[in-house]
């Protein structure tokens, strides 16, 4: 089901009616599976193309059960290797292409997220972090939670169990029903108007670059070239940002909590601090189950004092490798992997250089005035070069690097810290000007309340208006 | 607060002074990540490391991933050694 159809709505809008209307003792047991089933079911058109979903939820479901019986390592090497094996067959990963793939069409959204909830369930089983037995009710009710099914947040199985046998125990406030439709309009708003407009603008320098020609100067073709880079990372913002404002507000009004993803990534000073602010919940999920556990190895095996550090430099690469990677079942995510992966350990070890050779305290130094400044668009600069792995396929990639060659990259990369720079530079002198009269009037009633229905307005006029130009939610598609 | 708690302080607080390399390092129940600049993700599985050694326990991918303060560590531990 498409989040911005007139279908999500009427399904949005009954999905409160039903489950306010229903005794509290089915809502967990038959109302809430009965509309995980019916949304599932609004992605495909023959029952047979919800086969490999079910296998796939089978196998991690009697996977846990091996893991609850027998409690031993071999139940949960042989567990989670039969989920993972089944995953990379149904996401047709480009290395393991020489297999005979199912032909016929599947369902295939959501999966990578339901591996997400599996493994951490099967982890937390094993090591006695779940302790009560998982019921099938609750497994599916996790896994297949329409809520979070397209892509997250990914919420911890703990948290979702506590707020499952707490449902309904307290009653919404008019202020947080108030609050959580208000977020929803702020979330199509950015889905709607602001993607829309970021996607336009990327497609259009994209095609600038497309067209150039040879003759051109490289200097205007990495203007192009960032300048696309931007706009597609503003466009993948606003579109995940406002899709999790939905969500999180969605899921707010049936009594779910669900975790926040996104913290103002674009304000961060380094790469590091990025990672703490975008998509939050996979990367701590791969910091609980994939970094501190190879940290934890490598102090284990090698105890040496000194090389800490630079575990950690080898860990981040490491993991920001295998999270690339993840992004995408073709060859061109493993060059995503690699520029994730390089620029950690490349942030790290820096971080470890400031440490060994000026002070510890030196964050405190670099993250304000003109270096803090810097940071921030050296990061965001960065972090949309990378951006391009996920709108160019290999092929182009490989062309573009042919053609820009090393200085080229790396022109585009001083460019885009320049004009960076400059926009947050305006924007926080902007701020400085008028950010006391903003703050009043965002705090003031009447002016909120227009504001709101000004962005509902335009959102609605745009929908009707300019249905077909409107993306589609771009992480359906991990 | 209790006895055996007090010893476990004791003996994390040690583990913290030699994980952090500062002699003055006091630990208390409250105190977080905030609290010491050296403490970052990394320097979190460090200690865990530690910790896990000098007490002879062994914390889950949860447990570890989750750990907010010193207060939760000491709960942790002295639930390990009433077993």
């Amino acid at each position: 089901m498409d989040f911005l159809s007139i279908k999500f709505f009427i399904f949005f809008f009954s999905a409160i009616c039903i489950f306010y209307l229903s005794p509290l003792r089915y809502r967990i047991s038959v109302v809430f599976p009965l509309l995980n089933l019916f949304f599932i079911l609004t992605y495909v058109n023959n029952l047979s193309q919800l086969l490999p979903l079910v296998v796939f939820l089978g196998a991690g479901f009697i996977g846990i059960r091996l893991v609850e019986t027998f409690a031993n390592r071999v139940a949960f090497i042989t567990s989670l290797s039969v989920i993972l094996v089944i995953f990379v067959y149904l996401k047709k990963y480009a290395f393991v292409s020489f297999l005979p793939f199912i032909s016929r069409s599947y369902l295939s959204v959501g999966l990578s997220y339901i591996l997400f909830r599996m493994v951490q369930m099967l982890i937390d089983v094993y090591q006695k972090s779940i302790q009560e037995r998982v019921s099938l009710v609750s497994f599916s009710n996790f896994c297949c939670n329409f809520l979070t099914f397209v892509s997250g947040p990914i919420q911890r199985y703990q948290d979702y169990k506590l707020q499952e046998s707490s449902l309904g125990q307290k009653a919404l406030t008019e202020r947080e029903v108030f609050d959580s439709f208000s977020r929803m309009i702020h979330g199509l708003f950015k889905v709607v108007i602001l993607s829309t407009l970021c996607m336009g603008y990327y497609k259009w320098f994209f095609s600038f670059m497309q067209d150039s020609t040879v003759n051109e100067s490289s200097l205007v073709l990495c203007r192009k070239f960032i300048l696309a880079s931007f706009f597609c990372s503003l466009y993948l913002y606003f579109n995940f940002s406002g899709y999790m404002d939905i969500v999180i507000s969605f899921g707010k009004i049936l009594g779910f909590e669900l975790p926040e993803n996104f913290n103002r990534p674009f304000e961060s000073r380094s790469f590091l601090e990025f990672w703490s602010r975008w998509h939050i919940t996979l990367s701590e999920w791969f910091k609980f189950y994939l970094f501190n556990p190879f940290v934890l190895f490598l102090t284990d095996k090698w105890p040496n004092r000194k090389a800490v550090p630079y575990y950690g430099v080898l860990a981040y690469f490491f993991v920001f490798f295998i999270m690339g990677a993840w992004h995408g079942s073709s060859w061109v995510f493993l060059i995503y992997g690699l520029f994730l992966g390089a620029g950690m350990s490349i942030n790290k070890l820096f971080d470890v250089l400031m440490r060994k050779y000026y002070s510890v305290q030196y964050k405190k130094i670099i993250e304000h005035g003109l270096s803090g400044l810097l940071g921030t668009a050296l990061t965001f600069s960065y972090w949309s070069m990378g951006t391009s792995c996920c709108w160019l396929d290999l092929k182009d990639l490989v062309k573009l690097m042919i053609k820009f060659k090393i200085q080229g990259f790396l022109m585009s990369f001083l460019l885009g810290i320049f004009l960076w720079a400059g926009a947050l530079w305006l924007v926080r002198g902007f701020k400085y000007i008028f950010g006391r009269g903003i703050t009043s009037l965002n705090g003031n009633f009447y002016f909120s309340r227009t504001w709101l229905s000004f962005e509902l307005f335009i959102v609605i006029g745009f929908w009707f208006y300019g249905f077909g130009g409107i993306p589609d939610f771009v992480y359906k598609a991990f | 607060m209790t006895d055996a708690r007090s010893q476990i302080k004791i003996r994390l607080n040690k583990v913290f002074r030699d994980v952090f390399d500062n002699g003055l390092i006091e630990v208390f129940g409250e105190m977080t990540a905030k609290d010491i600049s050296e403490w970052d993700s990394l320097m979190h599985v460090v200690l865990v490391a530690a910790i896990q050694k000098e007490f002879g326990v062994r914390f889950s991918a949860a447990q570890i991933g989750q750990l907010k303060n010193v207060g939760e560590v000491l709960d942790l531990l002295e639930k390990h050694n009433s077993r």
